[in-house]
């Protein structure tokens, strides 16, 4: 009796010790920015022990944490913090280096923020902006806070700071802005097309080469028809304008066409011939003394042999362009604002023997009707921040496009098909990308966002095998229709913080499914996703439960006979009572607990041949293909 | 456990043997008596082999909602989430099983009149035949619930193990005041169906009494609440109260309040514990005060 009785006085909760940062599931720095501090900078960081999250959570920046906390269900995914542990810099002698960035004396070891003081509105700051700086002793904080400013808080206080960064809605919001960018970069392009024409080959020179290198800066040269055996170099700001059918064919040795100025434009042209080299060797071509923890990529993506060259070179503009690539199609490397339109690559005949169609190295600007086919990355992107895809189309290829480290990008409108490994497979944890308009179709795997803060919207993920693979971190996952694929979207992220609403799940073998980690509520202020079979005996257009896509009867609703009586059993019905409640403790598993009844992108669904399956949830007897 | 139903079989046979020399004695002390009703109702239990399979069907079934939620990976937490509601529904009909006809069966075999030629008051009988039936009823309840603790500390769990982890609010605590918590209803119910058994006068009776009892409890007095609050009959500030009159609604508070709500953090308060274990004692010591009257009568 005492004993039971005891069970109920007992407290429950217990005191963790901090972990190594390192094992701990983070979030608040891209892979990118971590890779390029230098060792000795000590960033502040919390780690968090959350009720109902088996993992420990941690964080770069404590105001990643205040930050993450006030975002809408967070609670109801993680539970509440049991404890939270902040970077300790009292005794380590902290200081700021030219970047203000925290430096310490030795390894700063955790307080409990409860105990600790916290430095707000120092000029401390992380890759990521400002930052707070936490102390577990309030004289090594007013120390701190005395040469680099800033005011001293207890933890109740700067809980009651507010924290903002751009977050996923805010790249929502960003999507027109940056199509008018890119319309931007396009019309200052246009200064370029209507460069006078100072120079025509065959009549005023010989060779396409003697041309450049004899006409005015800032002028044009006219190619007419023909074919040239000839490897260029351009080193001032010129526009070459094929006139009819023009070919330029390389001697099968390095890059047929290498541009190295600012403003070169490259206008109706037909590229063959290049070397088969995939990777360079230093010297790059341009004017490049930049050493950066990426040397090696760039001399080993960007060096190789190519139709196109283009580096260190500004607002270059290469259109209606067609390249046999024997290595790479077009390489544009150290340049702001480059825009490449209407241009075509034919990958080589192995696809082995390919680097990629379209290589952007440190080279955000507009890519736009670009296709590129049957070779292994169609357009691939480094540390391009700001790049924008759209309109293009690339078949048959390894991956469509595949973005390294590149943040801010926007991949839009583009049509990509049969990709044996990605339709856009973004890795290394970026920033703040928005893919939106695409239409993907028999991949392997239509779409993986990965990193932070992602947008994915609008997008048609069709007839793949996973439709979506979901790896990212407080990211918006919207109005997409995915439909067809064996798995229609897989989150494989620890971390239960994506928004995965409003997306019309028809026709896919299995709708969703889910890595480790722990059940992942897909509904959000008030709405769920259109799942076909979810399905609901109320007359009044609404789903009157919740729908598990991994539970083994509601992942059968759509296509198994019989599915739809069994999931009505109340047996199931009062195990799936509570189960919202708990979902931190929960594994591998996603539920939707206001699916709707009808698709919420039915004009999106309209443009393909999976409309019909579209049934609302009101229809009691479904009609599973036959 | 062996020892003491023995013991207890000796006992009874005193009891129902020989009534002559019991008659001779003085009146047994209290607490004899007790145990010798306790032991009669527990042989009763023992030997009664539908109560075996109502505990292993329990079993079965507990252990396959626990199978079915996916909570020996997820732990106690999601475990006892899992098992409140088919609990609230099972609990009841096994705990009637266990105690709609112990007073009738007695009575019918006309066992109670015997009884009523000994010095010993109707309230020693029904709480030794309480007291008996409880214990087996507990034991069939707290089997499989200990059988599932057990295979959800033994699996292993599935965490991914470059990762520092930690329990969180899970603990084996919260399953441990699950199980007390389920106990103390079933008791509850059990009184309940002592009481149907002392005031029926034939089985079939007390099958129907047991049928209307059960929808009374597992549905009527939580619809009950819901068409109170709906027509305004229990104001906004008093539900909280008002749910202790359904021993359902009560029970289930008070496994939320004490382990759901312990890691699940802020929110509208989901029960009152006092109330609810006044609700609970009422419906237990009032049915147990029918039954006194029932065998009185």
């Amino acid at each position: 009796m005492a004993a039971a009785i005891g069970l109920f006085v007992v407290d429950v909760d217990t005191t963790a010790e901090p972990a190594p940062f390192d094992d701990t599931v983070s979030m608040g720095l891209a892979m990118e920015d971590e890779i390029g501090l230098d060792e000795a900078v000590d960033l502040p960081r919390a780690q968090v022990f959350y009720s109902q999250y088996q993992y420990v959570v941690g964080y770069y920046g404590v105001e990643t944490f205040l930050e993450a906390r006030e975002t809408a269900g967070h609670q109801q995914q993680f539970g509440y913090p049991l404890s939270v542990y902040v970077t300790d810099y009292a005794g380590t002698d902290v200081d700021l280096d030219a970047d203000d960035y925290p430096r310490a004396d030795g390894d700063p070891g955790w307080a409990d923020a409860e105990d600790a003081w916290f430095v707000y509105g120092s000029d401390a700051s992380t890759p990521s902006g400002d930052t707070v700086v936490p102390f577990s002793d309030r004289d090594a904080a007013e120390a701190f806070a005395d040469a680099h400013g800033g005011e001293l808080l207890a933890w109740t206080d700067l809980l009651e700071q507010s924290f903002e960064s751009d977050d996923s809605t805010a790249v929502r919001d960003r999507v027109d802005d940056q199509h008018r960018v890119a319309d931007q970069y396009v019309a200052d392009s246009d200064a370029l097309r209507d460069r006078p024409v100072s120079t025509v080959v065959g009549e005023d020179a010989d060779t396409i080469q003697a041309a450049i290198d004899e006409a005015p800066s800032n002028t044009t040269i006219e190619v007419p028809d023909g074919e040239y055996n000839e490897t260029l170099e351009i080193d001032r700001p010129l526009t070459i304008r094929g006139d009819g059918n023009v070919t330029i064919s390389g001697d099968g040795n390095g890059t047929v066409i290498t541009g190295t100025a600012d403003r070169t434009a490259l206008l109706g042209l037909e590229v063959t011939g290049s070397g088969s080299e995939r990777t360079g060797e230093e010297p790059l071509p341009g004017d490049d003394d930049e050493d950066d923890w990426d040397q090696e990529f760039e001399v080993n993506y960007a060096g190789g042999d190519a139709g196109i060259g283009l580096h260190t070179a500004d607002e270059v503009l290469v259109e209606d362009v067609t390249v046999h690539s024997s290595a790479s199609g077009i390489i544009v490397r150290r340049s702001d604002a480059p825009v490449i339109r209407n241009t075509t690559v034919h990958s080589p005949e192995r696809a082995e023997d390919d680097q990629a169609g379209i290589l952007l190295f440190h080279a955000p600007g507009v890519v736009e009707g670009a296709t590129v086919s049957d070779g292994r990355d169609a357009i691939y992107s480094h540390r391009s921040h700001g790049l924008i895809v759209r309109d293009s189309h690339v078949e048959g290829n390894r991956l469509g496009i595949h973005l390294m480290h590149t943040s801010d990008a926007l991949l839009a409108g583009n049509d990509i098909r049969s990709q044996t490994i990605a339709g856009i497979f973004v890795m290394t944890g970026p920033e703040r990308n928005a893919l939106v308009d695409n239409e993907i179709r028999d991949a392997e795997v239509g779409l993986i966002p990965s990193g932070d803060n992602a947008y994915v919207a609008n997008n048609s993920i069709l007839d793949g095998g996973t439709g979506l693979q979901i790896d990212s971190t407080n990211s918006l996952i919207e109005h997409n229709v995915v439909a067809g694929n064996e798995v229609g979207a897989n989150e494989r992220e620890m971390l239960p913080t994506n928004r995965v609403v409003r997306n019309d799940f028809v026709g896919n073998d299995v709708h969703a499914d889910a890595g480790s980690g722990p059940l992942r509520i897909w509904t959000h202020g008030g709405s769920g996703n259109y799942w076909q079979g979810a399905m609901s005996l109320e007359s009044d257009g609404t789903v009157d439960r919740a729908y598990s896509p991994t539970s083994p009867v509601d992942q059968r609703l759509h296509r198994t006979d019989g599915a739809p009586t069994l999931s009505r059993a109340p047996a199931l019905d009062a195990i799936l009572g509570f189960q919202g409640s708990v979902p931190g403790m929960r594994t591998g598993s996603v539920t939707d607990l206001q699916p709707s009844c009808e698709p919420h992108n039915p004009d999106l669904l309209e443009q393909t041949e999976w409309n019909d399956r579209a049934w609302s949830c009101d229809r009691t007897t479904p009609t599973p293909e036959t | 456990m062996a020892g003491e139903s023995t013991s207890s079989e000796s006992a009874g046979v005193d009891t129902a043997e020989r009534t002559d020399g019991a008659m001779a004695h003085e009146r047994p002390n209290a607490s004899r008596t007790f145990r010798t009703i306790v032991g009669r109702e527990l042989r009763t239990v023992a030997r009664t082999r539908t109560v075996f399979l109502l505990g292993l069907a329990l079993t079965a079934i507990v252990l396959g909602i626990t199978w079915v939620g996916g909570g020996y990976q997820a732990g106690y937490l999601p475990t006892t989430v899992d098992l409140l509601t088919p609990l609230e529904l099972l609990v009841p009909i096994v705990a009637v099983a266990f105690g709609y006809r112990a007073i009738l069966d007695d009575e019918r075999r006309g066992e109670l009149d015997v009884l009523a030629t000994y010095p010993v008051s109707p309230r020693e009988i029904v709480l030794g035949v309480y007291a008996g039936r409880a214990i087996g009823l507990a034991v069939a309840i707290a089997i499989p619930l200990a059988v599932v603790a057990a295979a959800i500390a033994l699996t292993g769990d599935t965490t991914v193990g470059v990762y520092a982890t930690h329990e969180g609010a899970d603990s084996p605590i919260l399953f441990g005041r699950f199980v007390v918590l389920t106990l103390l209803f079933a008791l509850v119910v059990l009184a309940v169906a002592i009481a149907i058994s002392s005031v029926v006068s034939g089985a079939r009776g007390a099958l129907a009494l047991s049928v209307v009892a059960l929808v009374v409890l597992l549905v009527g007095l939580d619809l009950a609440l819901v068409y109170g609050l709906a027509e305004g009959l229990i104001g906004d500030a008093d539900l909280l109260n008002a749910l202790a009159v359904s021993p359902l609604s009560a029970y289930r508070g008070l496994v939320l309040e004490t382990t759901v709500v312990v890691a699940g953090g802020t929110g509208p308060q989901v029960a009152s514990p006092i109330a609810s274990l006044i609700g609970l004692a009422v419906w237990g010591l009032g049915s147990l005060a029918v039954a006194v009257w029932g065998v009185g009568r």
